[in-house]
């Protein structure tokens, strides 16, 4: 049955209908030359084809009409998946830009922060301070004479060096 | 053969025809298929604060960069699967 497939659908019912009417004629005719003489000795084989053809022709009915109703579920599920394979795709847009998106601003906080600290250890603190009121910037110069001491006077331990270095590790 | 042709008629049957619909697995996007970075050391023995700060800022942003991957991967996940039921339901 699976050649029905490449058949065009008015092709397939046109044979089916051809099968049915012949075979329908052919069994009325086997009845009609029962008492035309001479014709009448056909009688029998022409009933047997007839009632063949009739079949067969109920049979591909039946499967016209399966075919038809699995092409309709095929043409069903094709649209479906079509729709879930276009809103996947979207989908996968969406999310690659979040995350372009959201690394483009975790990467800028970080160098941010990184630049902020270098500002304040190489003093270009205009910038910084120009918004700050006095007691700010008071507070600001501070921290920021906080850390110029801790630099000039307190090197990180090589122990805290290298046990960072070992949580870093993968192993 | 009047029985014979009802009896035919009786089991006829159709058969089916099985036809392939191929439904595709969504393709993943190319972000999220990148490694999460490795996190970075400390090099040298003279380290100031300022390189131990950064090292940290370079690390912390590696992790919220992987973090970001693993709870986009998760939003796919989710959302492909409810797509993928959607057709079969």
């Amino acid at each position: 049955m699976w050649v029905l497939q490449f058949l065009p659908d008015s092709f397939i019912l046109y044979v089916v209908y051809c099968a049915m009417t012949i075979g329908a004629i052919g069994i009325l005719l086997s009845y009609v030359i029962k008492h035309i003489p001479f014709i009448n000795i056909y009688r029998t084989p022409i009933q047997i084809i007839s009632i063949v053809i009739f079949c067969a022709g109920v049979y591909w009915y039946g499967g016209y009409d399966t075919e038809m109703a699995w092409r309709a579920r095929v043409t069903e599920m094709e649209s479906k998946i079509a729709e879930a394979e276009k809103k996947s795709q979207t989908l996968n847009v969406e999310l690659q830009n979040k995350v372009v998106e959201k690394t483009k601003v975790i990467r800028e906080k970080g160098k941010t922060q990184i630049e902020y600290i270098n500002r304040l250890v190489e003093g270009r603190t205009v910038e910084i301070v120009k918004d700050m009121s006095e007691e700010q910037k008071k507070d600001f110069l501070a921290k920021q004479k906080e850390l110029q001491e801790a630099l000039k006077n307190c090197p990180v331990p090589r122990i805290i060096v290298e046990e960072h270095n070992k949580a870093a590790d993968q192993k | 053969m009047k029985n014979l042709i009802l009896l035919f008629v009786l089991f006829l049957t159709a058969c089916s025809t099985t036809v392939p619909v191929k439904h595709k697995f969504p393709d993943v996007p190319s972000a999220l298929t990148e490694k999460c970075q490795t996190l970075k050391k400390i090099d040298g023995d003279q380290v100031s604060i300022v390189d131990l700060h950064k090292t940290v800022v370079e690390n912390y942003t590696s992790y919220y960069e992987c973090a970001v991957k693993v709870d986009v991967w998760n939003e796919w996940y989710k959302q492909q699967r409810e797509i993928f039921e959607s057709v079969y339901k």
